[in-house]
Formats: C-alpha cells, sequence, structure tokens
C-alpha cells in the first residue's frame, strides 16, 4: 500500500528534484513552492493519514506512486479539451485527474464526463479540489500540473503507464444503500432542481418534499447503478424559492432514494473495508469533505485507507460521500472457471 | 481472451436493457447504465449501433479486468 504522508515543502521539493513521481494535495501557497517535476497537485485542507483525520496547512500530502508506474504525462485540459480525455489515456496503466472546485471545469465535468468518448475503457481516478469549510466563498480551489503556477480553470491530468504484468482496479466504498423511502426522479440533468420531480411517479416538488418529510439532509440521495451505489449530496435547500442544489448533478431518468442512515462511520467503514485490499496495493485513495464534516472524522480513522478529504471524488464520475481507491497489482495467473478458455466456450457453446 | 465480434446479439441485449443484472466492475456498471439510461429514452437504431459499439469497445479494452461481466453477458 501506497501510505500518503505529510511532508514539509523542503521534503517534497527534494523528491521532486529526485524525480520522485507524486500525486499531492495542500495549501495553495505550499504547492506554488514546489519546483517543475513529475507531480500534479490540488489544495485542500484536510486530510486523512495513518493517524486519523487532520487539518494542516504547514505541510503537504503526497502519494509517491514512483515504484508503480513506468512512465507518466502530464496535461492540462480545459472544459473543451476534457471531451478528448481518454484519446490520452495509456495502453495500460491509469489516469489521475485533479479539478478546481467550484470551477466551470467542474460543473461541465461533472454533467458530461459519461459521455466523453472512450472515457470508462482505462481507470480514471481522482478529485476535485477545495479549500477549508470556512473559506468556502471566499478563496478558490486550485489545482498545480507539475510546476508551481496554481491553476483555477483547468483539469489537471497524469497519464500512468505500468508494465504489462500489472493490473490497475479502481473502485469505491460507499457507507450509504438506498433507503426503503419513497423512489424520486428528475425530468433534467443538472446540479440544481427548481423542485419539479416525481416521487414514486407522481409530480411533487422536491424542497416540499424534503421539508414534508422531515428528511436529514446529510443523507445523500443514492441511485443504484447496476450494483453500485452512487450519491448526490444536497447542498442547499430553500424554502421561498422551493429549489434544490445539490454537489453532484442529479440525471433524468435515475431513481434516486434518500440514503440509510449511517450510525457509526468508523465502524461502517471497517465493515466495508474489502479486506483484502487492507495492507496490500492500493496506490491512492480519498475521501469526502461531506463525510469528514458530518461524521466528525478529525483525529479518527477510517480503516487504513489514506488520502487528501476532497470536494467531490472521480471515480470515472463526481461522486459525493464516498472514498475512491486505485489498485495496482500483479495480474494473477488466472487458471479458474473464468479463464478465457472457458468464456470462450460458453461463447460458442 | 476473445472478444465475441459486435455483431453478436447479446451485446444489444445488453445496451438495451434486456440483460440487467448487477456487474462485477464499476467501469461496467457505470456505463451500462449509462447506456441503458440513454437508450431508453431513444431507441432508434441508429444510437442502439452506437452504443453496442461502445459496450463492445470498452469489453475489447478491458478483456481481462471485465471477464466476470463478459461471462455474465455469453453465459
Amino acid at each position: 500500500m501506497t501510505h500518503s504522508n505529510l511532508h514539509t515543502v523542503a521534503e517534497v521539493s527534494a523528491m521532486i528534484e529526485s524525480g520522485r513521481i507524486l500525486l499531492l494535495a495542500g495549501d495553495e501557497a505550499l504547492l506554488a513552492q514546489l519546483p517543475p517535476g513529475s507531480w500534479i497537485g490540488g489544495t485542500t485542507a484536510n486530510f486523512i493519514t495513518e493517524d486519523g483525520g487532520i487539518t494542516d496547512r504547514s505541510r503537504i500530502l503526497v502519494d509517491d506512486i514512483s515504484d508503480l508506474v513506468e512512465a507518466v504525462h502530464i496535461r492540462r485540459y480545459d472544459r473543451e479539451q476534457l471531451k478528448d480525455l481518454a484519446a490520452h489515456y495509456p495502453q495500460n496503466g491509469f489516469t489521475s485527474i485533479i479539478i478546481p472546485g467550484f470551477s466551470e471545469v467542474h460543473a461541465s465535468f461533472a454533467r458530461e464526463v459519461q459521455s466523453y468518448p472512450g472515457v470508462f475503457n482505462s481507470a480514471l481516478v481522482g478529485w476535485v479540489s477545495g479549500v477549508s469549510v470556512a473559506e468556502i466563498g471566499s478563496r478558490q480551489p486550485k489545482c498545480f500540473a507539475g510546476n508551481g503556477q496554481p491553476i483555477d480553470n483547468e483539469a489537471v491530468v497524469m497519464h500512468a503507464s505500468i508494465s504489462t504484468d500489472r493490473e490497475v482496479r479502481l473502485d469505491i466504498i460507499n457507507l450509504f444503500v438506498q433507503g426503503k423511502g419513497d423512489a424520486i426522479e428528475f425530468d433534467t440533468d443538472g446540479f440544481a432542481t427548481s423542485g419539479d420531480c416525481r416521487v414514486n411517479g407522481e409530480v411533487a416538488n422536491f424542497a416540499a418534499y424534503i421539508f414534508e418529510k422531515g428528511i436529514d439532509t446529510q443523507l445523500p440521495l443514492v441511485a443504484d447503478y447496476n450494483g453500485a451505489m452512487i450519491n448526490v449530496s444536497i447542498r442547499a435547500v430553500d424554502p421561498e424559492t422551493e429549489t434544490v442544489e445539490f454537489y453532484a448533478p442529479v440525471f433524468a431518468g435515475v431513481k434516486y432514494r434518500f440514503a440509510e442512515p449511517v450510525s457509526d462511520y468508523n465502524h461502517a467503514f471497517g465493515v466495508q473495508m474489502p479486506a483484502e485490499k487492507v495492507g496490500t496495493d492500493v496506490a491512492f485513495s480519498c475521501n469526502c469533505i461531506l463525510n469528514y464534516v458530518y461524521a466528525g472524522l478529525e483525529g479518527k480513522r477510517t480503516g487504513s485507507f489514506t488520502g487528501p478529504v476532497t470536494f467531490g471524488e472521480i471515480a470515472y464520475m463526481l461522486l459525493n460521500q464516498t472514498l475512491v481507491y486505485l489498485t495496482v497489482s500483479p495480474i494473477a495467473v488466472d487458471a479458474g472457471p473464468l479463464a478465457p478458455h472457458a468464456v470462450e466456450s460458453r461463447i460458442h457453446a | 481472451m476473445i472478444v465475441p465480434p459486435v455483431s453478436h446479439a447479446r451485446w444489444r441485449d445488453v445496451a438495451s436493457g434486456r440483460i440487467h443484472r448487477e456487474w462485477s466492475l464499476l467501469a461496467t456498471k457505470i456505463l451500462v447504465t449509462r447506456i441503458q439510461r440513454a437508450v431508453a429514452q431513444d431507441q432508434s437504431p441508429a444510437t442502439l449501433d452506437r452504443f453496442v459499439g461502445e459496450i463492445h469497445t470498452f469489453f475489447v479494452k478491458n478483456a481481462q479486468l471485465a471477464k466476470a461481466d463478459l461471462v455474465a453477458i455469453f453465459a
């Protein structure tokens, strides 16, 4: 496992100058001091370390992936260029992306990424940069593409090639599952709704529904993507205009339900964490600022996963209140029932 | 691993939602959900053909990682 560790600017600078390949997270003032090299970074004030959740503005969180990758290519993409992201995917490897929070590219990525040509053809992992919660609205999240120049309107990307004897897996841990309540659908895609929705097929106002039902808006809406529980978190509910804002877009044609409450986040992480992943091949992971705040994760551990606390997690698409992790492992020798010859025989049977 | 050709009818069953299941790989889960949602809104042959091609390309490029889902489609 590539544990994320906090380091000073001097320590990180030395790593970069020695040729290490790094995924970084920290305060803008720290990242802006770093020398050119094989690194990308994003701003955040909060981290999950081996000792638990921490707020730290004097150090940078480092994921050193040098020993996992053969080569990397760092690029910047504006919102139009992002549509061609997959054209630059490595033949075998993964792509790490950091998007500045509250930017146009953040919004367009969230709405459109599932339609980018070929976007699912290789692992796309990353996060949306942020600031401390107290600075939301007064300070712009940034990202960095291999040098100290802060970027607030483009995504930064590291395309990483790995050796052919290794494989990449990208997955999520979501503590939330769909509750047994009403099914909610929206007619249009977007980060906000004028309130129009359908509840169990009946036309309704979503804001009014939330108030009437006394919904705890710290619970996300959850959709079942053929076995993957995908959250959309509630950002604001305006009782006067009866509008609702989200931290990720809702999509027309998707059936959402509010999540079952989670009483003990730390216990739930321990239960959901795949035991075989602990202490093995996790190259990168990140967790959501909403989990951090709502669950009070400062000072608390979330299993053995470490990484930045983010304003949105990316596993092919923008996620909310979800832990994302990427593993790089030796390709297992496969002699079981899923071996290639078995597939062929079933197909042609 | 040999992936069946794009003309195989099972690919259309996946795109159209006739094969509907919990997939194994996260990418398959999200991709197929997005495609089945899009096809539900536009069932024209051209749309279906486009998404069948997208699913097929995905499995060609991820034949090893997605083999459990591949087996599930053609079992």
